[in-house]
């Protein structure tokens, strides 16, 4: 059996890989003895692999110091506090304790620290209620509706424009 | 195909089993190879960091189902580059496409028309700067087909042997060859195209 050009030429790249086995490699070397063209291929494929080796040495040098300080150790609690590194869906906590303890201790401190707000809410109330007997402009104290209608009487009691003179 | 390091299988059965020191350990073992892969589908390092730091939050969420037929390191590349090309389209960057049909083997025709322009490849020139070379060969990296720039990568930044390409890949060892040839065939083109100078007696 012999190659022909359309059969050698493909395998060339994996030739000078390393990647073609042994019998089909043997065929090869034998069509290229006798085929200039496909030799030339074969330089062809030798000279790309040139622009790549310096392109891998230059790569590598500066990605060592690439990855930033304590990388490792931050992905680790990432990935243990549930991030599963979708994108398409946001982050939520998922707490990793099979029995759920985690969870039951967030509800519960967060129960208790709105109880506490409620408690520190109603004594504030209660501490700035005006005590005075007079009212003035920053007086906060309730006024009632009963109140106010018997102020305005005595507002218009007292100075009632007189009426129109009919012509 | 690689076989499993112990230490990776003893750390992921650790990890699985509760301890958030064998996950560290594990992901400060393959970090910076991370790094490196994920450099090959975005240059900005916040996006980097970001993408890599994904990359191991769901290998950790898919731990428990992680095959140890293939190697830890060749599973996360799997994932990596996933991540990678989800996280481009969630920023409305389409890679570039390349038609392929991943299971069609190699015609005559499609030799023909994979087949590299008649010119000679150049080889990198002794006056370029490492570096310069390097930039060259990032900048037509990027403008290939994304299933082809990945191919390259895996073979030759991660020198990867083509089964474990083909397990990264999900595709075939004959699929992975055929893939390799017209990628090379592209790169070649790709690099006479934007580097004409290179073409007419450069080497």
């Amino acid at each position: 059996m012999e190659f022909t050009c359309n059969e050698a030429v493909p395998l060339i790249g994996a030739y000078l890989d390393g990647e073609l086995s042994e019998p089909r490699a043997a065929l090869l070397r034998k069509h290229l003895l006798e085929c200039h063209l496909c030799r030339n291929a074969t330089q062809d494929g030798k000279s790309l692999k040139r622009w790549f080796a310096p392109a891998k040495a230059v790569a590598e040098a500066p990605l060592v110091s690439a990855v930033p300080n304590g990388f490792a150790a931050r992905v680790a609690r990432r990935a243990f506090a549930g991030d599963t590194g979708d994108r398409s869906a946001p982050f939520t906590l998922q707490p990793r304790t099979s029995d759920g303890r985690v969870l039951a201790f967030i509800v519960a401190a967060t129960a208790v620290a709105a109880a506490i707000a409620l408690v520190l809410a109603l004594v504030a109330r209660g501490t700035v209620q005006p005590t005075g007997t007079h009212l003035s402009a920053d007086d906060r104290t309730p006024v009632s509706l009963t109140q106010i209608q018997s102020e305005l009487e005595k507002l218009n009691q007292g100075s009632a424009p007189a009426p129109l003179e009919q012509r | 195909m690689q076989a499993v390091p112990k230490e990776d299988l003893n750390l992921v059965a650790e990890t699985l089993a509760g301890n958030q020191l064998s996950f560290q350990l594990l992901v400060e073992r393959y970090q910076s190879r991370m790094f490196a892969l994920v450099r090959h589908y975005t240059r900005n390092p916040v996006e980097i960091e970001d993408i890599v730091q994904d990359t191991f939050l769901k290998a950790f969420t898919r731990l428990p189902g992680f095959q140890q037929q293939s190697s830890f390191y060749t599973w996360l590349c799997r994932i990596a580059i996933n991540t990678s090309l989800d996280f481009q389209k969630r920023c409305g960057r389409s890679p570039i496409k390349g038609s392929e049909d991943p299971e069609s083997g190699l015609t005559a025709e499609s030799i023909h028309d994979a087949r590299p322009s008649s010119s000679p490849m150049p080889a990198p020139d002794a006056r370029l700067e490492q570096s310069e070379i390097a930039k060259i060969t990032h900048r037509v990296l990027q403008e290939l087909p994304e299933i082809f720039r990945t191919v390259l990568v895996l073979r030759e930044f991660e020198d990867m042997a083509y089964q474990d390409i083909a397990d990264v890949l999900g595709i075939s060892i004959g699929t992975v060859e055929s893939r390799l040839f017209r990628a090379r065939a592209k790169f070649k083109d790709k690099l006479l195209a934007l580097h004409p100078e290179f073409g007419d007696g450069w080497s």
